[in-house]
Order: C-alpha cells, then sequence, then structure tokens
C-alpha cells in the first residue's frame, strides 16, 4: 500500500477533533463584546477604594508629605496595590 | 483619611531597592509589624503611616476596620505631638530609578481586568472568590502601537502580551509565564471604517500559553511537585485611531485556563474553567508600571 498523505491528514484532524474536549470557554463575537467587557470590568463600587488619592510611590507621597506637612500612609504590598497584587 | 497622605507602592521593591526612598523603608520598616521576621517570609508587607522625614507613627498588615481606625487615630496622635523639625527632612529626597521612568506617553497604556466567566454548574464556591477580578497594566510602545494601528502588533510585543497576562491572576499572584510556554501569540487590527482623521479597527487575534514543571500550588501548604497550567483563547476587540495614538481600545481575550501557581487561590479549583483578559485604555493619571515591568527589557 502506497502513502496517502490525504488520508493520514484527515484521519489525524479526526482524531485531534475527538480527542480535544470542547472548551469551557463562550465564543465572543462583535454583537457580544460590549456585554462581555461589561462583565469583566469592574463596577464603580467594586473601584470604590482606587478613589482615594493614592500617589503611585512612596517618593511621591514622601515629597507631597514634606509639602503639606501631613503625615504619609503607605500601602505596601507583593505586587503594586494599584496594580497587580 | 484626610489629615494623611495616602500612597501605595511594591513592597519588593522597596525591601531590596537602593534607592534613598528604598534605603528609608528600610530603616522604618524594621520598626514595625514585621519587624526581624523570616519566617513564614520576609515580607515587609503591610500599612506603615510615617512622618515625612521616614520617622515610624504606626504599622500594622490586618484589613480590620476597628482595627485600621485605632491605629490611624494613634499614628496620628503621635505625629501631632512632634515637632516640625522631627517631622519633615533635612534635605530633599531624591527618586531613584523606577519603573514609572519609562511610562510611555506617546504609546500606549492600558488598564487589564482579569475575572471568571460563569461557568456550567455554578461558582466554585460561595465567598469572595466567586466575583474575584485583578487589575495590571499593559505598555506598548510608540513604534508598537503604530505597527497595531497598521495592522499587526510586532512579535515580540504579542508575545509578551500573552505571556505577562495569560496568567491566571483573578484570585492572586501569579508568575508569568516564560518565552517557551508560549503556544500562540498574535494580534491584528482591521480598518472597518474610517471618519475623517478616525480610523475605527476591528482586532482579533490568538493567545494560547502553557507551562509544564515543578511548583507549589497551595500558598505554603504544600510540597513542590510536578505541575500543568495554561490558558487558551481568542481576541477580539475595537480601536479608534486618530492617526497619532488610539482614542478608545477595547479588547477582550477570553479563553480557558486549567492550573494553578503557589499564590493564585486555585489549589481547590484547577479547572478547566473560562476567565476573560480585558484591556482598555487607562485614564492619564495612571502611571502605575506594569507588575512585570522589568521582563519588557526596556532599558
Amino acid at each position: 500500500m502506497g502513502y496517502d498523505g490525504d488520508m493520514v491528514l484527515v484521519t489525524l484532524l479526526l482524531s485531534v477533533s475527538i480527542q480535544t474536549p470542547p472548551s469551557t470557554a463562550p465564543q465572543v463575537t462583535p454583537e457580544t463584546l460590549e456585554g462581555l467587557i461589561e462583565f469583566v470590568v469592574p463596577t464603580d463600587e467594586e473601584l470604590k477604594w482606587r478613589s482615594v488619592p493614592w500617589r503611585p510611590t512612596l517618593f511621591d507621597g514622601l515629597r507631597d508629605g514634606a509639602a503639606k506637612d501631613k503625615p504619609v500612609l503607605l500601602w505596601a504590598m507583593n505586587g503594586h496595590p494599584l496594580g497587580s497584587t | 483619611m484626610a489629615r494623611f497622605i495616602p500612597c501605595a507602592d511594591e513592597v519588593g521593591g522597596l525591601q531590596r531597592g537602593k534607592s534613598p526612598t528604598a534605603k528609608l523603608f528600610q530603616t522604618f520598616c524594621e520598626e514595625g509589624h514585621y519587624r526581624g521576621r523570616t519566617v513564614p517570609t520576609g515580607t515587609r508587607q503591610g500599612i506603615y503611616a510615617v512622618t515625612p522625614s521616614g520617622k515610624l507613627l504606626a504599622s500594622w498588615n490586618s484589613r480590620r476596620p476597628d482595627y485600621v481606625a485605632k491605629q490611624m487615630a494613634a499614628a496620628l496622635a503621635k505625629w501631632d505631638s512632634m515637632g516640625g523639625a522631627e517631622r519633615l527632612p533635612e534635605e530633599a529626597l531624591v527618586s531613584g530609578p523606577r519603573p514609572e521612568d519609562h511610562y510611555p506617553g506617546d504609546g500606549l497604556v492600558l488598564q487589564v481586568f482579569s475575572r471568571d466567566l460563569p461557568r456550567k454548574g455554578g461558582a466554585s464556591c460561595d465567598d469572595w472568590r466567586k466575583d474575584a477580578w485583578n487589575i495590571d497594566h499593559l505598555w506598548l510602545s510608540a513604534e508598537e502601537a503604530r505597527a497595531l494601528a497598521g495592522g499587526k502588533l510586532p512579535d515580540a510585543a504579542s508575545r509578551r502580551l500573552v505571556r505577562l497576562h495569560g496568567r491566571d491572576n483573578v484570585r492572586g499572584q501569579s508568575r508569568t509565564y516564560p518565552e517557551k510556554s508560549i503556544v500562540e501569540a498574535a494580534l491584528a487590527s482591521a480598518k472597518t471604517t474610517a471618519d475623517g482623521g478616525k480610523t475605527t479597527l476591528r482586532l482579533t487575534g490568538q493567545g494560547a500559553v502553557r507551562q509544564v514543571g515543578r511548583w507549589k500550588i497551595n500558598d505554603r501548604h504544600d510540597e513542590t511537585a510536578e505541575h500543568v497550567r495554561s490558558f487558551t483563547g481568542s481576541m477580539i476587540g475595537t480601536a479608534i485611531w486618530d492617526g497619532e495614538r488610539f482614542t478608545r481600545f477595547d479588547l477582550a481575550w477570553v479563553g480557558e485556563r486549567t492550573g494553578a501557581t503557589q499564590y493564585n487561590g486555585r489549589a481547590d479549583d484547577p479547572g478547566p474553567a473560562p476567565m476573560a483578559v480585558v484591556f482598555r485604555l487607562a485614564p492619564k493619571d495612571d502611571r502605575v508600571a506594569p507588575s512585570w515591568f522589568w521582563d519588557y527589557g526596556w532599558r
């Protein structure tokens, strides 16, 4: 029997499609994109803590504290608190 | 709160840095709540109330409102008892190099939100984790942004996007994927309409990462073992390019995640399960650097 590349390819594709479980992820279309983004982006309530005028670095806090003669409240975490913690 | 100047920062850089600000932190944190601690970790994370001169007023690592209020009041009482010479630095502090120095004001600055998507059978738990989300940032240089507007994000930037933002950080920190774990990384644009100088673009792409290796998956409660993690999905979005910069950018990367890492809270929920990562224009006052900025290779 000779080599049948097309048959091998069809068999391989069938094998892949049978063995690959269906994704749990939904299909997003241009029509459903806006709703999905609205679901993922945090609500105003979830973002309320960001309304505190956090300076983005300790240096900024110390500089502004010195200028305004105020104590500095530093929130320091593994991962920037205003970024990915 | 109004009596304080609030600021936030990444503690690792402050603990290990050599800048004058980092050195100051290393001094006052060793008088704080985690002073001298090495076990279970040497982290000095938490809240610190300090004078602009770097004198510690109070510190804690708790989210209990009554306790936090008490600590803030104690810090203010100590502040009020101090004279001006004690409060203020003798000379102005000098900033050291920071990732924020590389803020690409002429490029594209995006906020990156991640969240679980609804799944069959409902959420895996009924506490804060079912509503968990996280935020990070993605920076593109002016050249990279212009290339995307012209039809295709350069490969290096696509790979950076997929490697750094395909990680599952919905419930907590997770490290980036190594370069060799990238299966697919591509983001392209196509013009849909043009109105004067504004071009509306459709964004499409693919992103897939898969890593096999040995690591912990349950904070400090398990031993290092063989694990697999992955995220595979499609990207779709829309953007407006005004010839110089993006004035709108909405991109969703939707896919299936599997696996867990040490601090991302997935030991009991490894999937497969749906997750989405959304990229949107950051407000102009958001200059916080991407959490893995040093992986960018920008110098």
